[in-house]
């Protein structure tokens, strides 16, 4: 006697299957270095990242719980407006950012940050007090230097004190200077 | 201000590997590792490969999507049925199961076998999912019928039955009847011998014949 005919019927019609939670990643020449991009299957903005290699980028990806995946077309708005700020021809970005992993404070950090506009600038301690939160400038600090979307978020638009140029990018070196070339590229030119 | 000169790529990612001169291959960090680790894929891997092959080894990214696409259905729907039908378990498990994957990547570009491994991890995702505690579902979770579909009460109830039975007895039959899989494979993917293997599926029919038996031939 064989049963494997009722089994078979047991698990037959199983439904479909979901898609994995992928981040759809790139990387792209730009006048400060390779940058690698990651986009959400929303179309959202996730990661854009200066000064890192393909390993350690693909693995922050699996650590903030997406499955990695290269994918150009996913990152094409993305890209082409990168390209066209890095020849002048674009101030500000038209595109949606996936902030929902961070804590209220990052965010609200950053929400701030998006509208400060190109040419202009805000301190530390000026963003601190706009959110609320006057004697917290050096908090301020650290969530932009974990901006997990640098450029179009302008981390690089809040400077130190009386405009001094500031820190950028917490576990990059070589960040000061990649903050004075965007902030050249905007007309800013901050003393060090 | 010409920032990027001053910025050089890491040298010793995996594709900056290939293309390099052969004598030179076995020096390099990133490959020794993967050298090493393939000792640690029991089973799966078939024994050290040769420097050339290691070094033709495709891109670990590249084979990553490639899985992806080709297996990431056939795993989840392996998930949903071990798991009694639990659908957000099973999608847990299998984005899961496929970041070890990729976490383990220096693995993944030595094993011979990816469906296989794949497999292996997805099970080892779900046991130690049961061990930590997260109960096996039973039909309190269990998905309605689809519309449209015959009733089969008699299947209906094999399947529940099924869910008593050990894991890996469940997982054997799952894979030997519905997946047609041999024996040597699934013996990859549930840590244990061919002949376990096959003595875990003829268990699993020992009990379900014992059972339903009567049932099915008065059918």
């Amino acid at each position: 006697m064989n049963f494997d005919d009722v089994i078979r019927s047991a698990y037959a019609h199983e439904g479909d299957s979901p898609r994995p939670r992928a981040a759809y990643w790139d990387d792209i020449g730009s006048p400060v270095g390779r940058i690698h991009v990651a986009s959400g299957d929303d179309g959202r903005v996730r990661r854009i990242a200066f000064r890192i290699d393909r390993e350690s980028f693909v693995d922050g990806l699996l650590a903030a719980g997406w499955l990695p995946l290269r994918d150009r077309e996913a990152n094409v708005a993305l890209e082409s407006q990168l390209a066209e700020y890095f020849e002048g021809a674009r101030r500000r970005f038209d595109l949606d950012c996936d902030l929902d992993s961070l804590s209220p404070f990052t965010r609200a950090v950053l929400d701030y940050t998006a509208t400060v506009h190109p040419g202009d600038w805000e301190t530390y301690g000026g963003l601190a007090a706009m959110i609320g939160r006057p004697r917290a400038a050096r908090a301020v600090g650290n969530a932009l230097g974990d901006n997990p979307i640098p450029i179009v978020i302008p981390c690089h638009r809040i400077l130190a004190a009386r405009g001094r140029i500031g820190g950028y990018g917490s576990r990059m070196r070589g960040g000061i200077e990649i903050k004075r070339f965007l902030l050249g590229l905007e007309g800013v030119h901050p003393p060090p | 201000m010409p920032v990027h000169e001053s910025y050089s790529p890491r040298a010793g990612s995996l594709r900056e590997c290939r293309g390099r001169p052969l004598g030179r291959l076995s020096r390099l960090p990133c490959l020794r590792s993967r050298l090493n680790r393939l000792s640690t894929a029991p089973g799966i891997g078939s024994g050290a490969p040769s420097p050339l092959a290691a070094a033709l080894a495709p891109d670990p990214l590249d084979l990553f999507e490639r899985l992806v696409h080709e297996h990431y259905a056939m795993v989840y729907r392996f998930l949903y049925r071990v798991g009694g039908r639990d659908r957000p378990l099973a999608e847990d498990l299998c984005q899961e199961a496929f970041a070890r994957a990729l976490r383990a990547r220096a693995t993944l570009v030595a094993v011979e076998d990816h469906r296989a491994w794949l497999f292996r991890i997805a099970m080892n995702a779900y046991l130690n999912e049961r061990r930590r505690g997260r109960p096996a579902s039973l039909s309190d979770v269990r998905e309605p019928a689809a519309p449209g579909r015959a009733v089969n009460p008699l299947a209906d109830r094999v399947r529940d039955f099924i869910q008593t039975l050990p894991a890996k007895q469940r997982a054997a039959t799952i894979l030997r009847v519905i997946e047609e899989r041999e024996y040597d494979e699934i013996a990859l993917v549930l840590s244990c011998s061919p002949t376990a293997a096959r003595a875990n599926v003829s268990e699993a029919m020992r009990k379900i014949r014992a059972r339903f038996g009567e049932e099915y031939q008065t059918r």
